[in-house]
């Protein structure tokens, strides 16, 4: 084995690295309205909206008002107050049998 | 998407340039980046992939101490002296690239045995952490144990007293002391030679480095170097090149491997993991995304630092080194106090005290990893209690 052996190697990594992410690779989140994303459980998006109420800091849980009123759970810490407007990161999901957001990451706007 | 993973390998060798500059410093830089949605994630995993192929760079070229001292110092600084340092180069990056092949091998074993025994680690890990705290001691030679004893025991009242300097206790232990004493002492500079062949049995190594990692990324408190350092004891013969190697391997291994703690128990093991987990996030997605990125990343940064090595070589000299130090020396004070103020500045004075000390006792400078390992120790036997 020498440096030419290594560098062959690396090239092979970056090759089957860009055609394995272009075979697997989706966009996982769309913008998109919280009531195309409560369509379905496992949903995801970006949604945009108000935060109307909330009823715990953390983890977050909240209900969120855009073009449909929903409540979102974010397992951390929410650093948000009533009436900003926030972007989120969501996933449909069921809870005591209703569909709400799951976020993965809250934006204050 | 793909764009967020070459430029994130791009930024990562030129941190990786840096000396002294640790992937847990630079993600604190990306605190100061706004959220850029999940692509984000992937630039960071790639950043610190080719990161961990580049770093051997500077800590192998720079701060080359005379033949004499180099014990103390880096082990790799022993093939440096013989003019070596491009060989040594290639074998941490063929170490690496072994741990990402056999990692991706061995990875569903990896998140079977965490999912299992998540139950168990708050027992399992203040056990590791008693063994390695052993191993750093009983692996000095004679007298050198009661020195290793001293800088165990002040490197965890410092890092029981400074809460939350990591950042500086760790530039103070590692980055600062190998420049400081390598200024003070005359350079070896031997003409390095551009030869690079070495044996492919040595991949052994990288598979050894790769299980390394693996443990590592499960255990808070113990890094790269302390686990190349309890695989060292336990095979006295090793030699240098097999070393390298096995470095090269435990250093991204420890980070591939830190991805599926985060993502199955949330436990973040390093600087990236804690900025992944508390300003980005990882979906189940991104998870098997990052493996990619990952693969993408060790190629670019591989080849990057086979051919910035080839270059470095020429280029080279007492003057440049000496140049380079003092800049690196400015670099991470600034850091220091831009991340962490006045008190970081404090914690590191004392933690790079300390870690000259090491130096200059000719101990292993693992040991002063103390700082990280009793504090969490202490909170595990706490947890237990």
């Amino acid at each position: 084995m020498n440096d030419s052996h290594i560098i062959k190697i690396c090239l092979a990594f970056v090759i089957i690295g860009v055609i394995l992410y272009f075979a697997f690779y989706e966009e996982e989140f769309k913008e998109t309205s919280i009531s195309d994303l409560l369509e379905k459980e496992g949903n995801k998006g970006i949604v945009l909206g108000r935060i109307e109420y909330i009823i715990k800091f953390e983890p977050g849980l909240f209900v969120l008002a855009g073009d449909e009123k929903v409540n979102v759970f974010y397992p951390k810490k929410i650093e948000v107050n009533v009436d900003d407007t926030v972007i989120i990161f969501a996933e449909t999901r069921k809870y005591n049998d209703k569909l709400e957001l799951f976020a993965y990451k809250v934006i204050k706007k | 998407m793909i764009i967020y993973c070459i430029a994130g390998s791009l930024v990562g060798i030129m941190t990786g340039l840096i000396p002294g500059l640790h992937t847990n410093n630079i993600t604190i830089t990306l605190t100061l980046v706004p959220f850029i949605g999940p692509e984000m994630s992937l630039f960071v995993i790639s950043m610190c992939v080719s990161q961990s192929f580049v770093d051997f760079i500077p800590s192998l070229f720079l701060g080359v101490p005379e033949t004499s001292t180099f014990e103390g110092v880096l082990p790799g600084h022993k093939m440096a002296l013989k003019g070596e340092a491009y060989k040594a180069i290639c074998l941490t990056v063929f170490g690496g690239l072994i741990a990402i092949i056999t990692g991706l091998m061995f990875l569903p074993f990896f998140i079977i045995f965490i999912n299992a025994n998540k139950e168990v680690m708050p027992i399992i890990v203040p056990v590791v952490l008693f063994f390695s705290i052993g191993v750093l001691i009983l692996s000095e030679k004679k007298y050198k144990k009661v020195l290793a004893s001293f800088v165990l025991f002040a490197s965890a009242t410092q890092g029981l007293f400074f809460v939350d300097q990591i950042f500086p206790l760790i530039i103070g232990y590692f980055g600062l002391p190998t420049v400081i004493y390598s200024l003070q002492k005359e350079k070896f500079y031997k003409k390095q030679k551009k030869e690079s062949q070495f044996e492919f049995k040595m991949a052994i190594e990288g598979v050894i480095g790769m299980a390394g990692g693996a443990i590592v990324a499960i255990i808070p408190g113990i890094g790269s170097n302390l686990a190349a350092a309890i695989i060292k004891t336990f095979r006295e013969k090793i030699k240098t090149q097999n070393y390298l190697t096995l470095v090269g391997s435990i250093n991204t291994s420890n980070f591939f491997f830190s991805i599926p703690m985060l993502f199955f128990l949330s436990k973040a093991r390093n600087g990236a993991m804690l900025f992944l987990n508390e300003k980005l996030f990882l979906t189940e997605n991104l998870f098997y995304l990052s493996f990619i990125a990952i693969i993408i990343a060790a190629g670019i940064g591989g080849s990057a630092t086979i051919l910035i090595s080839k270059k470095a070589i020429k280029i080279f000299s007492k003057k440049i080194i000496n140049i380079s130090e003092i800049l690196s020396i400015i670099l991470m004070v600034f850091l220091v106090f831009f991340f962490n103020n006045f008190i970081g500045i404090i914690a590191m004075s004392f933690s790079c005290a300390l870690g000259l000390l090491a130096v200059y006792w000719k101990i292993k400078r693992s040991t002063c990893l103390g700082a990280l390992i009793v504090p969490v120790l202490f909170f595990y036997l706490f947890v237990l209690i």
